[in-house]
């Protein structure tokens, strides 16, 4: 009888143990992750409401670790503003919110955002598949959401009147990437390798249609998945057999890795060119020495002086608030310059009050009112006009490749 | 024949893998029908357990690697006494199917919080040099997977044989009433099958950290197939779990290169399917319940 009750007792306490675990690590989710951006820098007018801006980000997933570096730049435009007083004396809170990956919880995310938390606009858009599910209720809710890494062009393009983009849309991407191909390589014999979900799917598409615009095909189109695909011989080699000269690699982190290993096996040694995927350090663990001599191309690199007062006041600001300079540089470059922008909308558009015509008068101002504004990637005459809503043009890339295990910027141009 | 030879051995190598990791679930199988459905989160955490230690904390890697596999299997302890014993109620009790799901996305968000979700890669001893078979490249790190698996599936097949607890796991998985009976406690052997269940998944993050980069969010993808290689083989039969890895990652990579790379999972599974109907315990299996050794 006194066993039995001192068993109870053992297991009441590990319940509670496990509780008071879960419960802590609730909390600390909390602080970790989201909810602490709103960090009110005080200088803006007491009493005054703040002003809410949606945040759409991945903390969880194969993509945090380059998701944060978005969330990251948005912070630091988000504390420059406030310690400027914020806009029109009102301090701007960030509503900050983890998609998971999750298309689904994306899109109750955008409603929140609107009917819930009533924000006035919203940044975000990282992962593409999560994005393209957005995309048409943001269209719905009627608010501009700032597009800062998602390279998917229907996003954005297609008659999306809400959403602005200032990411690398893959076509613009494409376009870039086949110039460049041609100059330094003198080839179009290019195998596209790309992941299965969003990201790959827009860039395999974008690049394929440069090529034919050219009358041109891809030699190899071969797919992987980035979470569970581990060996690429299968991938590589067919790549191979096509006789490509270039390999268009469009995977996320790790599985690039995989890519290069399996190249390194089959004796292929041909240039690589890719985009975020390749510029974040997974590809650099798994590969390491092979990832040398891979390009990536950016909007921005901060292994390099910065020459730009903006981008060098981004990078203090940015270093001495997460002690470290951005992981995946165009991500959190984007997100800053996005936020700012919107920023400078807001306080353009001067707000009434009446939620639905602010938003309104948010996004007309973006399109024809926005004013020149001097960024982390470069200096803007008017970014958005209503007909093109990507801010970031061919002319906006800097080709970035990886040296001893640094990205730094190409030669190659 | 060179493209034939590299697409098997760089499958092995994956193979391997799956085969470790399905022998964690093969081991609580066949002492009390319950499977540890966390098995691949105890994976990751020893991937993650053998980065922190190796990369983070500077720990030699064979200190690192034994205490990533020991933390794994003391934590796989407390799971079977909190989130199995309770709900294992006999041939019918589902409960456990719940229970571990839950450990495992416990365990997931518990190391996302701590380790957040970078990837790391632990440098492997052996080195980064590659291993050149008739034009066919393995990287040593790599081909170290092959002996490491089968001397692991040796001192398995020893304990079973030979050890008075491999005698008492076997006994349990054949008649556990009457284990009982005999006067040895059941709770006990499953426990320790749950512990040994545990370090074979510590040692297979460990091992895999070593090659392929470990986030908080690999282990689901992984527990998943090193199930179906589990059934596929039949649950209680370690040597044809560890054959039925090797040809999964095989036929992942052959199916890859001839068939299709877009649509090589889905063969995979319909394989998988096929097989089971025309053995529905599995390739290897002889009999429903006794381990096979």
């Amino acid at each position: 009888m006194k066993r039995a009750a001192g068993k109870r007792w053992i297991l009441g306490m590990l319940v509670m143990a496990m509780i008071w675990v879960l419960s802590a690590c609730g909390a600390g989710g909390k602080e970790g992750a989201p909810a602490d951006a709103s960090a009110a820098s005080g200088s803006g007018e007491a009493g005054k409401e703040p002003i809410l801006i949606g945040m759409s980000t991945e903390a969880t997933g194969d993509n945090a670790m380059n998701s944060v570096n978005l969330y990251q730049g948005v912070q630091v435009a988000v504390d420059q503003v406030n310690a400027k007083g914020g806009i029109d004396g009102r301090l701007v809170e960030l509503v900050v919110r983890d998609t998971e990956q999750n298309p689904t919880r994306g899109i109750s995310i955008i409603r929140d955002f609107s009917q819930k938390e009533k924000v006035l606009a919203a940044i975000g858009g990282f992962h593409s598949t999560v994005m393209l599910a957005q995309s048409p209720v943001i269209m719905e809710e009627k608010f501009a959401f700032m597009v800062a890494t998602s390279n998917v062009p229907a996003s954005v393009e297609s008659g999306m009147p809400w959403t602005f983009g200032v990411r690398m849309n893959a076509n613009i991407t494409a376009q870039y990437a086949l110039k460049f191909i041609k100059e330094h390589f003198n080839t179009t014999k290019i195998a596209i390798l790309h992941e299965n979900g969003g990201y790959g799917k827009g860039a395999a598409a974008a690049m394929t249609k440069v090529l034919e615009a050219e009358g041109l095909k891809p030699t190899a189109v071969e797919t992987f998945d980035n979470a569970k695909d581990k060996d690429m011989t299968a991938q590589v080699n067919r790549a191979k057999e096509s006789g490509a000269e270039v390999v268009y690699l469009f995977g996320q982190g790790a599985a690039n890795g995989y890519v290069l290993q399996a190249m390194d096996k089959l004796g292929w040694k041909v240039p690589v060119v890719g985009e975020n995927g390749t510029a974040n350090k997974g590809i650099q663990e798994v590969g390491k020495e092979l990832a040398d001599g891979v390009y990536a191309i950016q909007t921005a690199n901060f292994n390099v002086d910065q020459t730009r007062e903006p981008a060098k006041k981004f990078l203090d600001d940015f270093t001495k608030k997460f002690g470290h300079i951005p992981t995946t540089f165009a991500s959190a470059a984007q997100g800053y310059d996005g936020a700012m922008l919107l920023f400078q909308a807001i306080e353009k558009a001067g707000l009434t009050g009446d939620l639905a015509k602010d938003r309104e008068a948010i996004r007309t101002t973006l399109e024809t009112n926005l004013g020149s504004y001097n960024g982390v990637i470069k200096e803007w005459e008017q970014a958005f006009t209503p007909e093109n809503h990507d801010a970031v043009d061919v002319n906006s890339y800097l080709m970035c490749v990886w040296k001893d295990g640094k990205l730094v910027v190409s030669d190659k141009q | 024949m060179s493209l034939v030879l590299q697409l098997v051995i760089s499958g092995l190598s994956v193979g391997c893998l799956y085969a470790l990791i399905a022998l964690g679930y093969s081991l609580t199988y066949v002492v009390n029908g319950t499977l540890n459905m966390s098995q691949g989160q105890l994976v990751m955490l020893g991937g993650v357990l053998m980065f922190g230690f190796a990369e983070l904390a500077h720990l030699p890697f064979l200190v690192s690697f034994a205490v990533a596999a020991l933390l794994v299997g003391l934590l796989n302890l407390g799971i079977e006494r909190l989130a199995i014993r309770k709900f294992d109620k006999g041939p019918n009790s589902i409960e456990w199917v719940l229970s571990t799901i839950a450990v495992g996305i416990i365990i997931q968000d518990v190391a996302l919080y701590f380790n957040g979700p970078d990837e790391g890669v632990t440098p492997s001893p052996v080195g980064e040099g590659m291993l050149r078979i008739f034009g066919a490249g393995i990287y040593w790190k790599e081909f170290i997977f092959l002996p490491v698996v089968g001397v692991l599936l040796a001192i398995l097949i020893l304990f079973y044989k030979k050890s008075h607890w491999g005698l008492w796991l076997r006994a349990t998985a054949d008649n556990r009433t009457a284990v009982e009976i005999m006067g040895v406690s059941s709770n006990k052997i499953v426990a320790v099958a749950y512990v040994l269940s545990g370090l074979l998944a510590g040692i297979g993050g460990a091992l895999m950290s070593t090659n392929y980069a470990v986030s908080v969010d690999i282990g689901l993808p992984l527990g998943l197939k090193a199930i179906s290689v589990a059934i596929l083989a039949g649950v209680n039969n370690p040597k044809g779990i560890v054959a039925a890895g090797l040809l999964l990652g095989v036929a992942e990579a052959v199916i890859g290169q001839y068939v299709s790379t877009a649509f090589r999972e889905m063969f995979v599974y319909g394989m998988v399917i096929l097989v089971l109907y025309w053995k529905p315990t599995g390739l290897f299996n002889a009999r429903k319940t006794a381990i096979k050794v």
